[in-house]
């Protein structure tokens, strides 16, 4: 309210110039010197910015500034900065702001899509200490300690419950089995009516009678 | 050489067949022995040893010519043929009867005596048989082999006409 009436008397308050800007004579000299006006306000405008702004590049770049962050941080705000952030879940909102707007997946797409994680992924593989790393992972106590745990768990022994009792792996074993089984003897018959074939040539050669033509 | 098949079992197949048939009847009959055996041996043991060497001998035939007798009979394939595919099939095309397959057994025992020289008429015949069939009057196909029954009837002899039936 208070602005749109401050807004009407400053229009009230210009109508003589603009009135005068009009005039025939001394119109169009108005009117240049406003425009003069314009852009000499433009140039102060853009001044005063950078200005500014290497005032602060300059504040920020102090050594007092360093230090003082440096005793903020050492101090118990960085504490009661993390207490804030743990009460408010603020993390937890944030990481799922980000799962929502599918923000994470676009970038970790990106990031294995890059040719630059496929060299480092390679490069990774190839490097000598992976392969330490893991040799020595693999011969660390952790490792049957860890099988050994993971064999006796109740969610092992669900999973080959499960397993055991599906009725699916048990008719995908079962055809696996079956038809290893069938082309094992399909081998077998195709060898030995090769050599039904190849024994009777033979002894038909030695006593010169042909071999009978078709059935 | 001839691209058809000839619908007769050859001798490398009926081998395996026999050699199967010959581990499971001899697999029933220890099987069965050991059995009785063990009933026998809860009663008492058996005396003289004489009378146990027949009994177990008596067992074996029986066995055997149960086995392959019963088999030939019912449905023409002892197990070990069902494995390779091939059946026994009488002149009329179907599974030899009881009488022809005891003669079949018969034979079978005479073609193994003299080391299996029964068998080798076998690579010989047109009709590829052996000993047990030329006695039973039988021969042995493939079983998805299509045969006509005058293929089937008894030709004069061993060698006089070959598979398509014409003089040779």
């Amino acid at each position: 309210m208070g602005l749109r009436l401050g807004g009407a008397a400053a229009r009230i308050a210009l109508r003589p110039a603009r009135v005068a800007t009009r005039a025939p004579v001394v119109g169009p000299r108005l009117r240049r010197a406003v425009f003069d006006l314009r852009a000499d306000g433009a140039t102060a405008r853009i001044h005063g910015r950078a200005q500014l702004e290497s005032a602060v590049a300059e504040v920020l770049a102090a050594p007092e500034v360093e230090r003082t962050l440096d005793r903020m941080l050492a101090g118990p705000l960085t504490e009661a900065l993390g207490r804030s952030l743990g009460e408010h879940r603020v993390v937890e909102r944030l990481a799922g702001e980000l799962v929502q707007s599918g923000a994470i997946e676009d970038a970790l797409t990106a990031a294995l899509e890059h040719e630059d994680a496929q060299r480092l992924f390679e490069s990774a593989l190839a490097s000598p200490g992976l392969e330490r790393l893991l040799a020595t992972a693999f011969e660390s106590r952790l490792v049957p300690e860890l099988t050994d745990r993971l064999l006796h768990s109740p969610e092992m022994h669900a999973v080959l419950e499960y397993v055991a009792t599906s009725p699916e792996v048990r008719r995908v074993l079962t055809e696996q089995s079956s038809s290893l089984a069938d082309e094992m003897v399909g081998g077998l018959r195709t060898r030995t009516e090769s050599l039904d074939d190849a024994a009777e040539r033979t002894v038909r050669g030695w006593l010169r009678r042909p071999r009978p033509a078709a059935g | 050489m001839s691209g058809t098949r000839i619908p007769y079992a050859g001798i490398a197949t009926r081998a395996v067949a026999l050699g199967i048939d010959a581990v499971l009847s001899q697999g029933i009959f220890i099987v069965g022995a050991a059995l009785l055996g063990l009933a026998g041996s809860l009663v008492g043991e058996l005396r003289p040893a004489w009378l146990v060497a027949f009994l177990a001998a008596a067992g074996w035939v029986l066995t055997g010519t149960t086995y392959f007798a019963g088999f030939w009979a019912v449905t023409g394939q002892t197990p070990g043929m069902r494995l390779m595919r091939i059946r026994v099939v009488a002149r009329d095309g179907a599974p030899p009867h009881a009488a022809r397959a005891l003669i079949r057994v018969v034979g079978l025992v005479l073609a193994i005596i003299p080391v299996f020289a029964g068998f080798i008429p076998v690579l010989i015949d047109n009709r590829r048989r052996g000993l047990p069939d030329f006695l039973a009057g039988t021969v042995v196909v493939y079983a998805g082999a299509e045969l006509a029954l005058d293929e089937l009837a008894p030709d004069e002899s061993l060698v006089t006409r070959d598979m398509s039936g014409q003089p040779s």
